[in-house]
């Protein structure tokens, strides 16, 4: 038995035990493809033989019962007349269903994250739960935005710090923030309060409106009660 | 440790046939073909029928396999289609089932069954009964380190993986051991065949 021949036998006996990969079997039915073509019956030591008895041995030794005839040639030719089977895409989809279900378990896992970590970018309430300093210049970084609303080429000078309104702080109630704005042309000074409610807790400057000639004015939808501006 | 199980070897034909590749049939009735002569066998005495309505169960099964879609092992599959055309082909000739009442619904559950195998026909019985002699002689025969691997592989249900850890040698020699005690095995089996 030549080596190439050898190791193609040593690999039928491994598909018996199922411990092939796809490469070998491919490589085993390639042969027996050839095998086929070129002799009318099996050969005693072909592919088709060896992988015929190397079964029935297996299945022997754990005294299974066995028929006797091989009919084998009669049933391939009988195969060989029906229709070869082809899957569509369709089918092949549903036969990859463990790499589908993988997929979506992953598609999942990833909206979890990205979603949780959106979530947490967007809590207001952990900006409020921030130190005096950090919370002045986040607030400063905030009026910068866009998100403020503020006309087309105003830009105003900002100071902010924060004050303690009560003399009690609570890390769940937002403290009070006094905001000084100045205008370019340093002749408007606006001093704002504010002191949010709780209950509203979650407003800030960008919750409010501005006018065209940049000083700020209340919402329109009954929360100025929320807001003390003072001039 | 892992049960024996011929299953990742069947689903893998399956699919290749499935996909259009014949010659994976052909290894699936090369494999099944004496383990479902002795099923029909139960219900039909004639050799000859019983080749019959064997092939007969092969057509049916490669019909149906793009229909096969793994729920079930593949011989119990097959299984069953064998034994409900062995049943059909006796209606069709106006005999009766033969001595078994076992429902085709519970057929599966018999496959591993102690009824079915002292049920078996007399061709199957002697077929078995010597082949057996001949792998026990073989088998003595054998080197320790072939037996042991080939032993603990078909009585054990043990994979490469797992047997190379009892051997304490690499999965690669479990492989090569399995393949010298299966040839020499082989040899004695065709050197018996070709005497009788």
């Amino acid at each position: 038995m030549s080596e190439s021949k050898k190791r193609l036998t040593e690999s039928v006996s491994a598909l018996v035990d199922g411990e092939v990969s796809e490469l070998e079997l491919h490589r085993i039915l390639k042969e027996l493809e050839l095998e086929t073509a070129n002799q009318s019956e099996h050969n005693d030591q072909g592919i088709a033989g060896k992988w015929s008895r190397y079964n029935l041995i297996s299945q022997a030794m754990v005294n299974t019962p066995l028929g006797s005839k091989d009919i084998s040639k009669s049933i391939t030719d009988a195969i060989a007349q029906e229709k070869t089977h082809k899957t569509n895409f369709l089918q092949d989809i549903l036969q990859a269903k463990s790499v589908g279900s993988f997929a979506v378990a992953a598609s999942v896992a990833v909206i979890a994250i990205v979603g949780v970590q959106q979530l947490n970018s967007l809590n207001p309430l952990q900006n409020n739960t921030l130190p005096a300093a950090m919370t002045a210049s986040n607030s400063a970084e905030q009026l910068q935005r866009p998100a403020n609303q503020f006309p087309i080429g105003f830009q105003p000078n900002l100071e902010a710090r924060t004050v303690n309104a009560g003399g009690v702080i609570k890390t769940s109630q937002p403290s009070t923030k006094l905001i000084k704005l100045f205008t370019n042309n340093k002749t408007q000074k606006n001093y704002i309060g504010l002191q949010p409610n709780p209950v509203e807790s979650n407003r800030s400057l960008d919750a409010r409106d501005t006018s065209q000639d940049g000083a700020p004015k209340t919402l329109e939808d009954g929360s100025a009660d929320d807001c003390k501006v003072s001039r | 440790m892992k049960e024996h199980n011929s299953e990742p070897t069947d689903q893998q034909l399956v699919l290749r046939v499935q996909k259009g590749d014949k010659r994976a049939f052909d290894l699936l009735v090369l494999k099944y073909q004496y383990k479902l002569q002795a099923i029909v066998g139960r219900f039909i005495r004639d050799t000859d029928e019983v080749a019959d309505v064997t092939q007969e169960a092969f057509i049916k099964a490669y019909k149906a396999l793009p229909r096969f879609r793994g729920d079930s092992q593949f011989y119990t599959w097959l299984y069953r289609i064998a034994i409900n055309t062995a049943k059909n082909y006796l209606v069709s000739k106006s005999r009766r089932p033969a001595n078994t009442d076992i429902d085709v619904e519970d057929a599966e559950q018999f496959s591993n069954n102690e009824k079915l195998i002292d049920d078996t026909s007399p061709e199957s019985s002697m077929m078995t009964d010597e082949l057996a002699a001949i792998i026990k002689s073989a088998l003595s025969a054998l080197p320790e380190d072939l037996r042991t691997a080939l032993t603990l592989r078909e009585f054990e249900g043990m994979s490469y993986e797992d047997i190379a850890a009892v051997m304490n040698c690499p999965v690669g020699t479990v492989r090569s051991r399995i393949f010298r005690a299966r040839e020499f095995l082989d040899e004695r089996v065709l050197s018996a065949t070709n005497k009788s």
